[in-house]
């Protein structure tokens, strides 16, 4: 895996962190790690398959450790200001600046945080079933479980704005 | 199975191709999932068109990957140029090191060092006429001058014993032993 092969991969892996964590300057700082690590092991994987689904493996682990650091600081701060915290994702479909864009951030807004990620990864990346549970580090049922509540919800909520948009 | 059940593998493209018609044929006579499809359909247009235009507003995102990994980089090969130039400057001390102590354990002169040179230039004959082992004068004294064994032929050893020259001149001895042998030696 040359240099430019791992460079190409680099926007998706913004992309996934940017949905992900709904923070550019973040994403783009996880995204330079994710490809800075997959650049350090490119002779262990010059061989491997499928190598964006390992680099958003990557990219998730940093996204949760990052998440994880967040919630830890929120609750540091919080105890002091006495303040409810909120670590919730920031919609960023809206910074597209398109209405319809939009609009995906209010049909994947009630989606949990498995749920986003793994419809995410099978709508914008098509990863397989078996390549997104490798790089979620879940089960292949799993997946399939989360993808089918994912697409449930995402279903309700285009049909509740079709019923809108037909009121109006 | 029901075929409804069928609908998340027939959206993940996961039936086989006479399933698919079978499946098709199921939707035209079910509202739930004809109405599932289209709400897929839907979503994937909107994840389309977010797709073009995440790929237009993320088309600056390799530069800055590609500067990190080329400051790495950069990092890296200093690391190893100045790695390798420690590594030689080790390498170099220690073969001098070595080297030294070499030349000292096979140089006996370097080792014990006679405080005096002898000028062994005034060398004769011993009394007996031997060729090995001479007398010779240093100053006011006299010595037995012994020619030594050297591991180089640059470097000459000779054991310079004390003499005296007994008063009785019917001693046909010569010299007296006296004391200890000096070591003395020229390069």
């Amino acid at each position: 895996m040359g240099d430019e092969q791992i460079e190409q991969h680099a926007p998706h892996v913004y992309r996934f962190v940017v949905y992900t964590l709904g923070d550019h300057h973040t994403a783009m700082d996880i995204a330079q790690e994710t490809i800075l690590r997959g650049w350090k092991r490119r002779r262990e994987f010059r061989e491997l398959h499928n190598p964006r689904a390992w680099l958003l493996r990557i990219a998730a682990n940093l996204c949760r450790d990052h998440v994880r650091a967040r919630k830890n600081r929120v609750r540091n701060a919080t105890a002091l200001a006495d303040e409810p915290a909120s670590t919730a994702p920031e919609p960023w479909f809206a910074m597209l600046q398109d209405e319809e864009c939009h609009h995906l951030d209010e049909v994947i807004g009630s989606l949990s945080g498995r749920e986003r990620t793994v419809l995410y990864l099978k709508a914008f990346e098509g990863l397989s079933h078996q390549q997104i549970a490798e790089v979620l580090e879940i089960s292949v049922g799993a997946v399939k479980v989360a993808l089918s509540r994912a697409r449930k919800s995402v279903r309700k909520a285009i049909e509740d704005r079709e019923r809108q948009r037909q009121t109006k | 199975m029901s075929e409804c059940e069928q609908l998340d593998d027939y959206l993940d493209g996961e039936l086989l191709p006479e399933q698919v018609e079978a499946f098709r044929r199921h939707v035209r006579s079910c509202g739930e999932c004809s109405s599932a499809i289209r709400a897929h359909q839907e979503f994937m247009r909107l994840v389309e068109k977010a797709k073009q235009r995440l790929d237009r507003s993320v088309t600056d995102v390799p530069r800055p990957v590609r500067l990190g990994i080329r400051s790495f980089q950069l990092k890296r090969r200093i690391g190893f140029v100045v790695g390798v130039a420690a590594s030689i400057l080790f390498c170099v001390l220690a073969l001098n090191w070595v080297r030294t102590g070499r030349e000292k354990s096979q140089h006996p002169i370097a080792l014990e060092r006679a405080a005096t040179t002898p000028d062994i230039g005034h060398a004769s004959p011993g009394p007996n006429g031997e060729t090995a082992d001479v007398a010779v004068s240093v100053a006011d004294s006299h010595y037995l001058a012994v020619p030594m064994k050297t591991t180089t032929q640059d470097v000459t050893i000779l054991w310079l014993h004390p003499t005296h020259e007994p008063d009785n001149s019917d001693d046909s001895s010569g010299l007296l032993l006296l004391s200890e042998p000096l070591l003395a030696g020229r390069i």
